[in-house]
């Protein structure tokens, strides 16, 4: 079921919910009348409750069935995406992991080969020179692989946002549905740690010296205890 | 003097080793996290450099276990993580951090750092 059809169930169940409780008030609205008007009125009432009755229950019925259309919608469509993007998610900060480890492991070798021929070649000329550079080159590139640190940190607010919207989906699945139990097809994904989140959630690489600026105001006009 | 690098990113302990390896420190030892970094400091640390956001044990609340600490009054710590709210580093400043670096760090900032907080643990 798209997540179309799901809004249309949900519609659907909000209408028929409507067309019962406006019944069930007619019904209500009737009481005092039949109250009122004497023992004939009250037998018309009781004749026809069967009928009512009847109509209510398969209004309910209706409603039910939709209800549980709209948790299968919620579950086998939003709840599986969500599932699937954070797993999708993980696999991006294993794989950057991964490579900025060889990418370290590789500019770790560099450094040994131009230790190599430091050895070799003495101190003194441009050969020196074009050595110090390439080291100079190499630390560059080693500190510009904090990238990985800070999207990861993203990545991991951005994981904890969909087990978030995953919780409350399923905690609405039970309030729609709670005869239905919990469901056996979909995996759990891990709870929520709001307590001692292990990224920040403002983790960024702009405007590095603007924020280390901030730092080093309130550090330098803090009197120290 | 010894290094104490705490970060649960084995990235960026690399990064920060070979930053410190580039002006000259050898002696460093590193932990994951805060919890890890507890058991690993003795009298012989002369400085950490620690992140904030860590499982188990975080940077601030380590900060705070190393000041309770007898041997833990006044060694050099410095903060170095990507939170740069203002109320997040009074934070930090009041856990009994010294000093304190905003992610992604230069190595400038690194040694500038280093050199501050050092020469000003020698003349207190």
């Amino acid at each position: 079921m798209t997540p179309n059809r799901a809004a249309e169930v949900l519609y659907e169940s909000e209408a028929t919910l409507r067309l019962v409780d406006r019944e069930l008030g007619e019904l209500k609205a009737g009481e005092p009348a039949a109250a009122n008007d004497g023992a004939a009125d009250g037998r018309t009432i009781l004749a026809s409750l069967p009928y009512i009755l009847q109509l209510a229950n398969a209004e309910i019925v209706q409603v039910i069935t939709s209800l549980r259309e709209s948790r299968s919608a919620l579950e086998h469509s939003t709840v599986e995406r969500i599932q699937h993007t954070h797993s999708k998610l993980q696999e991006v900060t294993s794989a950057t992991e991964t490579a900025t480890n060889g990418i370290l492991d590789a500019l770790d070798r560099a450094q040994g080969l131009i230790d190599e021929l430091d050895a070799d070649t003495g101190d003194g000329g441009r050969s020196k020179d074009v050595r110090n550079s390439l080291r100079d080159e190499i630390f560059g590139i080693i500190g510009a692989l904090q990238f990985q640190d800070i999207t990861t940190q993203q990545i991991n607010y951005a994981s904890n946002v969909l087990l978030d919207m995953e919780a409350k989906l399923l905690r609405l699945m039970q309030i729609l549905d709670p005869g239905a139990g919990k469901s056996d097809a979909l995996p759990q994904l891990p709870p929520l740690n709001d307590a001692a989140p292990t990224f920040d959630m403002h983790a960024t690489v702009q405007d590095q010296e603007k924020r280390q600026s901030v730092a080093d105001e309130v550090f330098s006009s803090t009197p120290k205890a | 003097m010894k290094f104490l690098v705490i970060d649960d990113s084995a990235t960026m302990r690399r990064i920060v080793v070979n930053s410190l390896q580039r002006i000259g420190v050898t002696d460093i030892v590193e932990a994951g996290d805060g919890k890890e970094a507890l058991q690993k400091f003795d009298a012989s640390v002369g400085f950490i450099i620690t992140d904030w956001n860590m499982p188990n044990l975080g940077g601030v609340d380590f900060a705070r276990a190393i000041r309770a600490r007898d041997d833990g009054k006044t060694v050099p710590i410095l903060m170095m993580t990507t939170r740069s709210l203002k109320e997040d580093i009074i934070t930090a400043l009041e856990s009994g951090v010294n000093n304190y670096i905003v992610k992604p760090f230069t190595p400038q900032v690194l040694k500038d750092k280093i050199d501050a907080l050092t020469a000003a643990n020698v003349a207190g």
